[in-house]
């Protein structure tokens, strides 16, 4: 059973995903369903013996492009929609026991032409009106797998969050003429105690308004809207700095570090969003190398967040982490 | 500059996509990189030989 549900109070979608209680939960090593499908074993999700970066629909989807009809009847107060879209998993490696951040920056160089692939596909289904590329990391993000993999929801909306985003965006625009992130970067970039690491096509900060203690930012220094409108040189540099700031995340508390992480492009409905500016946000869980950051009352039900720590200071920490990033230098 | 910064920073080789059907309907692609495209099976699709559309697709993928 897959269906979106209206929230009047919020003016958002809930989607119900009843087959997801199904899934496979922390599997044995040996059982993982995302491994390669090795000679005489159990049939994984992969038939075949090896493969670079694999990409397939989510066998638990939270939406689908053929969806059942909703197992309700919506009313005037509670709109029901058939749950529409795509979710896909995106394997980064046969590599059970890897990281995105353990793997060579070559294979993160190909990871973003693959995320450049699947935007470029999904975006132009006509029921997908925004493709959002993420990974969770870790059993704190409450992941069910741990074999190296992300994920792509294609939506047949545009999500509140980015919705918000963009709404301040156009706003920005339209009062000072100028894009939002440009002059989130610009500002944070002159202030610099923020910076964690750039090179000249991106530029990784604590922002000046971080919720989470090691909240990131990846920013584009070229005024663009998504992964599509990049040349090649700028996807290698994204696939530096990413390779850069997760290996630091990794050194900082010496442990496999669990974060959110989420790709914010325009969305994908034919409208005009060159206001907008692509950014990748991670969210770490972790304040300390034991403590996690819940959301709790207030960032739960009220939707404000209480940061228990400077962002110079954390951003000083990682920037501490940080290593010079070697091309064909292995992991 | 282009060729400059791809020696500095190495090539991975082009990009080549094959996509192929799961027993319960859902699609798997294989995604490879390298100058040797991998051969299709059976009916599996090697994506860059669907024709002059998807030669160009295939093309437009190699710059992105």
């Amino acid at each position: 059973m897959s269906e979106l549900r209206w929230h009047p109070l919020l003016g958002e979608w809930v989607a119900t995903a009843t087959d997801r209680q199904e899934r496979t939960f922390l599997p044995p090593a040996d059982f993982c369903p995302l491994c390669p499908t090795k000679p005489g074993g159990f049939p994984t999700e992969v038939p075949e013996e090896t493969y670079d970066i694999a990409v397939f629909e989510n066998r638990f989807p939270s939406l689908k492009s053929d969806p059942p009809a909703p197992a309700v009847e919506g009313t005037e107060l509670y709109p029901v929609r058939p749950g529409r879209g795509v979710c896909e998993v995106v394997l980064y490696t046969p590599n059970h026991t890897s990281t995105l951040a353990s793997e060579p920056v070559e294979q993160i160089y190909k990871l973003t032409q693959v995320w450049t692939d699947r935007f470029r596909e999904l975006g132009a289904l006509p029921f997908v009106d925004y493709v959002f590329i993420f990974e969770n990391k870790g059993e704190a993000i409450g992941v069910t797998l741990h074999h190296p993999h992300g994920q792509i929801y294609a939506y047949p909306f545009v999500p509140p969050r980015v919705a918000r985003e963009l709404a301040q965006s156009r706003a920005h625009q339209g009062t000072t003429g100028r894009c939002l992130v440009c002059d989130i970067v610009a500002e944070e970039k002159r202030d610099g105690r923020r910076v964690v690491v750039e090179n000249e096509s991106f530029v990784a900060y604590v922002p000046f308004f971080a919720r989470y203690p090691y909240e990131v930012h990846v920013a584009s220094t070229r005024h663009l809207q998504a992964l599509t409108d990049m040349r090649d040189e700028e996807l290698r540099g994204l696939a530096e700095i990413l390779k850069a700031v997760l290996a630091a995340f990794d050194r900082l508390f010496d442990l496999s570090f669990p974060y959110m992480m989420v790709l914010h492009q325009r969305p994908t409905d034919g409208g005009a969003y060159d206001f907008y500016h692509f950014h990748i946000e991670f969210y770490p869980p972790l304040r300390t190398a034991t403590k996690l950051k819940y959301l709790a009352g207030s960032e739960t039900g009220a939707g404000m967040f209480i940061n228990d720590t400077l962002a110079e200071e954390k951003a000083a920490e990682l920037r501490g982490k940080v290593l010079p990033v070697v091309w064909g230098g292995g992991r | 500059m282009k060729d400059e910064v791809s020696a500095e920073r190495g090539s991975v080789g082009e990009m080549h996509k094959r996509r192929t059907t799961l027993a319960d309907g859902r699609y798997l692609i294989y995604y490879t990189f390298g100058d040797e495209r991998p051969a299709a099976r059976g009916s599996e699709e090697d994506e860059s030989k669907r024709g002059p559309e998807a030669g160009a697709e295939a093309e437009e993928e190699r710059r992105v």
